[in-house]
């Protein structure tokens, strides 16, 4: 057994895009190589990335392919060899199968007679194979954004290709990728190291020849890394006792991407930022400079950062390094404190009329009109709120949805878009407007993913579905509805936030009541939603797709209530006798569907028609199930309700054992298709069992 | 050398241990003579308006066709609505950019970069220096690159790019351009808090200093007096539009010489691509100048920048094409 390790170097690849891109690598290399059966059943794929380069290391590789043998059967003996002498046809078998004549043998199979032929085939060998087959391999990743770097534009990558290292034991595997030869030379860290060549003797001395280059190509040993010494600088900080990092999963992941050689450093910032809001201090130093914020023992923050470098130096050296950085932190910080101190001079309240001269969409108007557009909405939508008894502050609604979106106006927005809403809500209770307008407009834009969490106030949840389902049926209207993979206005997204809303409060309202606040609802708009609330079951809920079309099959307007069915169908779906029922419903289903096509519809119901006994059980069963059904429906009691229709399985049963449907007799059949049809009909309400697959 | 050096007396004994950062100019000749070193023809800053080096027809039309070919140039690039009066430290109406093409590039630019950093007295095993990913595009100009700001202790200082698009149209070879930001640049080497106290000259004789401040400040306030009080909207829109008038006659005739079989090869060559690009340009400062003085509508502004974009990428492609007929 082998070990073989490809390495490609490339210029700083993107950090956000790394990981995945080092995970397809893995995955394409242990395709290929089970495809072609070169790798062992202990074998092992592993790979490393750093931002220069993407590295996978293969354990338990054979040197080749093993040999085989095909049985290839071809034409018909009798046609091949009439009178049992080869004729053209066995010939041409023969060639293309690269055997001699003689060596064909009949075949019998349950076919006939046929000629067959075995053929041998040697394995290749492995350098051969993977010097034909990896570099397309790894010019196929898939990278968001690519681009050409060589005359003539033979190939397109993230960045472009500077070496390629390629080593099957101590042998260079003579492959190519984008114009490269490859070797066993790789490079170090860029100024730790310098210019000289590392040179890589085998696969199992690549990390540690690496390390001693100043590059740690192991991901998980990187973040480790820099979560210890983000710990460890933390604690050196004397100025502020008990001084912690503030956890940031993603900024970790970023400067674990960022980095061959992670060291980390504090720096200090003068006490006088800490007056600037602490969502401004934490995005100036997170989102513009990829600074860790600390904070002390009570979680307040402290007037310090870590900054993870890519390098390790002297005392001297980090001394001007956090004089630097330092520095660029204190003139981002002045900018934002002049922002915000200018943006106080105007009010929110008197940025209103300053909408009309910001564009919210070309064919549709300013933000002004926007605004017009979602106090409209978020009237409607309080009036039916308030119908059903919900209690909240109506004026603060209305005007928080007045000055939702004056922050668009403000200078610290226009630095900091990330922090729109946000900033209007410190406003507004800057300029004291009261917690619940300010709540309101800070939490407009949440959740701005599945994972975020919904606005927690009344007002704020009204807000964020007023604006959203503004802009939906807004864009709509004008012919700009998502298509495919095309939603330059995330719609989408603002959909989900629709659904996850309702979802998630205990605000009384169905899609249908959002859809129509906001003026003539079209059907697109409303299937739009449909088809968003099935993406968050199955997506965000994780419910089944067959459980999803079920629950949905029965109706799409209450969010909750869908939940809830949903869970309920999820519960009962394993057992027997709902397995059984569901797949009678969908026999139903298909009779009734088959009927109609021929014009057979069904008739009215009456007993004395149904001559068996089975059907009259049936239909003293059903008719019986019928009420408790829909009392526990009437109840919300999902659950109960599905248990009670599974009770319905040896009616079912009985009646497709004994009786035929579709009886000679029309006046019957017409009956039996009623019956059937008030089957279905009468327990499909909680979810459509027909689309319930049976494994 | 030694005796040269002992000739200066004085200037010896106040030698300090770390060396005196350059100034402005000294930023400037370093890197100039770097490149000039590595190839690059040298040129003059562009004498037209110009919000980036990149606007430049040295950068804009030199990267169009498959000639190669190296140039460097410090191009002033004026953004009137950045203005602040002087008053601001770190915003300026007008900055400078030291500007690269290299066509196509050699496979070691990232490493040369560095080396250029070098040349200006930053010692790398002293800082911190990352390439992150930073795309580039200037939608009017239908030219877009991908690459990386290059940040220096959390500084960004250079903006580095792979040009991939120009004028709408495939690059073939592709270019490197290289974007160092000169007065951040300087004001990170010499530890200025304020752009304005940026040291530009110092007289090797007396050691007196010129201040950036004393150089530009002035400029600077009176510019943006005028970009933000002064300049006239009304006559703003005129010039606009009779410098696009123009610019798109000339693209007309343009269009029907390169297309034309019977014309012959020098008036197609002969014909003044360059000057309309001037207009063009001219156009693109009147944009900004109108912009700044809150003349242009959010809704307009999609509009007008379209309008610059049908006359800077009309002249991209019958550059390409006039590059080809000759």
């Amino acid at each position: 057994m082998a070990e073989f390790l490809l390495e490609i170097g490339l210029e700083e690849i993107p950090a956000r895009m790394i990981a995945a891109a080092e995970a397809e690598l893995g995955r394409r290399v242990t395709e290929l190589l089970t495809r072609e059966r070169l790798l062992d059943a202990a074998g092992t794929v592993t790979t490393c990335s750093t931002p220069r380069r993407l590295a996978v290391r293969v354990e338990g590789l054979a040197l080749s392919q093993p040999d085989s043998q095909d049985q290839l059967t071809g034409p018909s003996w009798k046609i091949a060899f009439p009178n049992n002498v080869a004729g053209p046809a066995a010939i041409a078998f023969a060639k293309k199968a690269g055997v001699e004549v003689t060596a064909l043998v009949k075949i019998t199979n349950p076919k006939g007679e046929y000629v067959g032929a075995t053929v041998e085939r040697k394995g290749r060998a492995t350098a051969e194979l993977l010097a034909a087959d990896l570099p397309k391999e790894v010019l196929s990743i898939y990278w968001a954004k690519n681009m050409y770097w060589r005359a003539g534009k033979p190939e397109r990558s993230v960045r472009p290709v500077r070496w390629v290292v390629a080593l099957l034991d101590s042998e260079i595997v003579p492959l190519e990728i984008a114009g490269i030869a490859a070797g066993n030379s790789s490079r170090g860290h860029r100024i730790l190291h310098g210019a000289s060549p590392v040179i890589i003797s085998t696969p199992a001395a690549y990390l540690d020849a690496l390390r001693a280059a100043f590059v740690d190509a192991d991901v998980a040993a990187r973040r480790h890394t820099i979560r210890k010494a983000l710990d460890h600088v933390t604690r050196a900080i004397a100025e502020t006792q008990g001084a912690r990092w503030r956890e940031d999963h993603e900024l970790v992941e970023t400067v674990v991407h960022l980095t061959e050689w992670p060291t980390v450093l504090y720096g200090t910032f003068e006490q006088e930022y800490l007056a600037l809001p602490e969502e401004v201090v934490v995005t100036v130093m997170r989102d513009h400079q990829k600074y860790f914020a600390v904070e002390d023992k009570a979680g307040k923050l402290a007037p310090h950062f870590l900054t993870v470098l890519n390098t390790q130096v002297d005392e001297e050296g980090r001394a001007i390094i956090r004089h630097g950085n330092e520095r660029v932190l204190r003139s981002r910080f002045k900018d934002a404190q002049f922002f915000w101190e200018t943006d106080q001079r105007i009010p929110l309240t008197a940025r209103v009329e300053m909408l009309k001269s910001v564009t919210f969409q070309k064919e549709l108007g300013s933000y002004a009109w926007k605004t017009e557009g979602n106090l409209r909405v978020v009237k409607s939508l309080a009036a039916a709120v308030k119908a059903k008894g919900i209690s909240f502050d109506e004026a603060a609604l209305v005007t928080a949805t007045e000055l939702a979106k004056t922050d668009l106006t403000a200078e610290l927005v226009k630095e900091f878009t990330e922090l729109q809403g946000i900033i209007g809500g410190l406003y507004a209770k800057a300029q004291g407007l009261g917690e619940t307008v300010a709540a309101a407009i800070y939490s407009q834009y949440t959740p701005a993913s599945t994972d975020d969490a919904i606005p927690s106030t009344v007002e704020g949840q009204l807000l964020g579905l007023a604006d959203r389902i503004q802009t939906i049926t807004a864009m709509f209207g004008i012919g700009n509805a998502p298509t495919g993979s095309k939603d330059p206005f995330a719609l989408r997204r603002a959909a989900n936030a629709i659904i996850k809303i309702l979802a998630e409060s205990s605000l009384p309202l169905a899609i249908g009541d959002v859809v129509s606040s906001a003026g003539d609802a079209t059907d697109a708009v409303r299937s739009f939603l449909a088809e968003r609330l099935s993406f968050y079951l199955k997506d965000v809920r994780g419910f089944a797709y067959d459980v999803v079309s079920a629950v949905l099959a029965a109706g799409s307007d209450d969010v909750r209530d869908a939940i809830a069915r949903a869970e309920a169908l999820t519960a009962v779906r394993g057992s027997a006798d709902f397995v059984a029922v569901s797949a009678a419903f969908k026999r139903i289903k298909n009779i009734l569907k088959q009927a109609a096509e021929k014009g057979e519809t069904p008739g009215g119901l009456t007993e004395s028609v149904l001559v068996r006994q089975e059907e009259r059980q049936l239909f003293a069963a059903s008719a019986s199930l019928a009420g408790q059904v829909a009392s526990l429906r009437q109840q919300r009691n999902y659950t109960a309700a599905l248990e009670a229709i599974a009770t319905l399985r040896p009616a079912v049963d009985a009646f497709f054992e004994a009786v035929m449907v579709m009886a000679p007799e029309p006046e019957l059949r017409a009956a039996r298709l009623a019956l059937i049809q008030s089957v279905l009909e009468g327990f499909s309400g909680v979810a459509d069992f027909s689309e319930i697959v049976v494994s | 050398m030694s005796s040269v050096q002992s000739n200066v007396g004085p200037a010896t004994a106040i030698v300090p241990s770390r060396p005196v950062p350059l100034t402005f100019q000294e930023l400037l000749f370093r890197l100039q003579s770097f490149w000039a070193a590595r190839g690059c023809v040298l040129q003059q800053p562009y004498d037209v308006e110009v919000g980036a080096g990149t606007m430049a027809p040295e950068t804009f039309l030199r990267v169009l066709g498959p000639k190669p070919y190296r140039v460097g140039y410090a191009q002033p690039s004026r953004r009137p609505a950045d203005g602040r009066y002087g008053e601001n430290p770190n915003r300026l109406f007008k900055h400078t950019q030291f500007q690269l093409i290299l066509k196509p590039p050699p496979v070691n630019v990232q490493e040369l970069y560095l080396e250029s950093l070098t040349a200006i007295g930053i010692d790398l095993s002293r800082h911190d220096i990352k390439f992150e990913e930073d795309n580039w595009e200037w939608p009017a100009g239908g030219a877009w690159g991908v690459g990386w700001q290059v940040m220096l202790d959390g500084l960004e200082i250079t903006q580095f790019t792979y040009f991939q698009q120009c004028g709408g149209l495939d690059l073939d070879p592709i270019c490197a351009e290289l974007t160092y930001g000169l007065e951040r640049i300087c004001a990170f080497l010499q530890d200025a808090n304020s752009i304005y106290d940026i040291v530009w000259a110092r007289d090797p004789e007396t050691s007196v200093e010129v201040t950036y401040g004393d150089v530009r400040l002035e400029e600077e306030v009176q510019f943006s007096v005028y970009n933000f009080e002064f300049a006239d909207v009304d006559k703003l829109w005129e010039h606009f539009n009779r410098y696009e008038a123009e610019a798109q006659s000339l693209l007309e005739q343009a269009g029907a010489l390169l297309k034309a079989e019977h014309a012959s090869v020098t008036d197609k060559q002969r014909f003044p691509l360059l000057a309309t690009y001037e207009l063009a340009l001219k156009c693109s400062n009147l944009f900004n100048l109108l912009d700044a003085r809150g003349a242009i509508s959010v809704t307009e502004r999609v509009g007008v920048i379209a309008r610059i974009r049908t006359l800077a990428v009309g002249v991209a492609r019958a550059y390409a094409l006039q590059q080809i007929v000759a």
